[in-house]
């Protein structure tokens, strides 16, 4: 989900200023993990093979992410030619 | 001229999507990697528990005692040296909050200066000729702060994403010799909860890579907790028209320049720490790539 919002307001005849926000978040997204970590353990009983147990390599949808950022943004114009 | 500055703060956790390729042996897959790694069931009970707590679920857990080929146990260290990001997180069971950190392309501070600028007629200035005007000044600044990197110091028993133990402050610098300062670094396999407790002992063969069982020895360092050399930057560009025979032809001489001042804008240093788990990494802190030097670019062009 993506959110943005922005104030712009001139100041005098030259000058632009911009205040500003930009967030993202991400739900639900792929991780990998060792889904066998708990019967790889159980290697300490001594009654299960060395090999019994591998990992298991499982993709999730348990990742998440957030991005926040605000910026600040000002323009001026000098002359008759400006960027 | 457009100035802007930007704060941002990005984070998720762990791993990408997807799989490792790592060539680690079958009986470090299968037995060292998670026994004696991070993340071991018994990491956060004592030894003897008959119930620990994995990611807030109680499982029942018998541990009579230790027996393996510890031959079986014993790494190469032959896995690359891991830089973010790193495949699997290192908490198979608690990696939602254990490796929730910055993310990779995180950078806190960023501002950004461009500008145009006409210069204004020599001709009606100072009576120059004609021929003199017509320059145009153009560029854009860039500073923005390091982007955030893990200091890795396994593997130990094949954990290949171990994280260094941090004893206090470690400084970063953009020194491309020794970018990161090993001050307050130990290696997880030093620290106390993982030395051997029986070094003799006929069932558990005492060195550094098979730490104290049931205890996890990750480092206590977080994922992408150090942040790495900033980066500023100065693009800079000159151009000269010439007005021709007919109306509306022109022929305009640019240069340009990237990274004007030639300033050395390093990428993150190499932060695994151990390759081995138990030696230091020689080439650890040092930065052995950047972005590209002072670039100049010649161009004509006829417009018509």
């Amino acid at each position: 989900m993506q959110m943005s919002a922005s104030v712009q307001q001139q100041l005098g005849n030259k000058l632009t200023a911009e205040v500003g926000y930009i967030g993202d978040l991400g739900r639900k997204l792929p991780v990998i993990y060792n889904q066998n970590v708990t019967n790889e353990f159980n290697l300490f009983n001594g009654t299960a093979g060395n090999f019994t147990f591998f990992p298991i390599f499982t993709m999730a949808n348990r990742g998440n992410s957030s991005y926040h950022s605000g910026f600040l943004r000002i323009r001026a114009q000098t002359g008759m030619d400006c960027a | 001229m457009n100035g802007s500055y930007v704060w941002s703060k990005a984070i998720d956790n762990a791993s990408s999507s997807t799989f490792r390729s790592l060539p680690l042996s079958l009986s470090n897959l299968s037995i060292a990697y998670q026994v004696f790694g991070s993340d071991n069931p018994a990491a956060d009970c004592i030894f003897f528990a008959i119930f620990c707590s994995i990611g807030g679920e109680q499982v029942p857990l018998t541990i009579p005692s230790i027996n393996f080929n510890p031959s079986a146990v014993t790494t190469t260290g032959a896995g690359q040296p891991q830089v973010t990001p790193y495949l699997l997180p290192q908490k198979a069971g608690n990696f939602m909050r254990d490796d929730r950190g910055r993310s990779d392309f995180n950078a806190t501070h960023r501002g950004v200066i461009d500008y145009t600028w006409e210069v204004p007629s020599l001709k009606k200035a100072i009576g120059a000729p004609g021929w003199m005007d017509d320059w145009q000044l153009s560029g854009v600044f860039t500073a923005q702060s390091g982007q955030p990197f893990t200091i890795f110091a396994g593997p130990i028993a094949g954990e290949i994403t171990q994280r260094v133990n941090v004893l206090g402050r470690v400084n970063v610098s953009n020194n491309p010799n020794g970018a990161i300062s090993t001050t307050n670094l130990q290696l997880a396999s030093q620290s106390a909860a993982c030395s051997p407790p029986y070094p003799s002992s006929p069932t558990f063969v005492g060195n550094l890579f098979q730490p104290i069982p049931g205890k996890a020895c990750p480092g206590n360092s977080g994922r992408n907790a150090f942040t790495g050399p900033d980066y500023v930057n100065m693009n800079f560009a000159v151009q000269k028209k010439f007005h021709l025979w007919a109306e509306g032809k022109m022929l305009i001489f640019r240069m340009e320049f990237y990274n004007l001042f030639d300033r050395a804008n390093y990428y993150n240093p190499i932060s695994t720490y151990s390759t081995d788990g138990v030696t230091v990494n020689p080439d650890f802190g040092k930065i052995k790539s950047a972005h590209d030097p002072r670039e100049i670019q010649l161009a004509i062009r006829f417009t018509w």
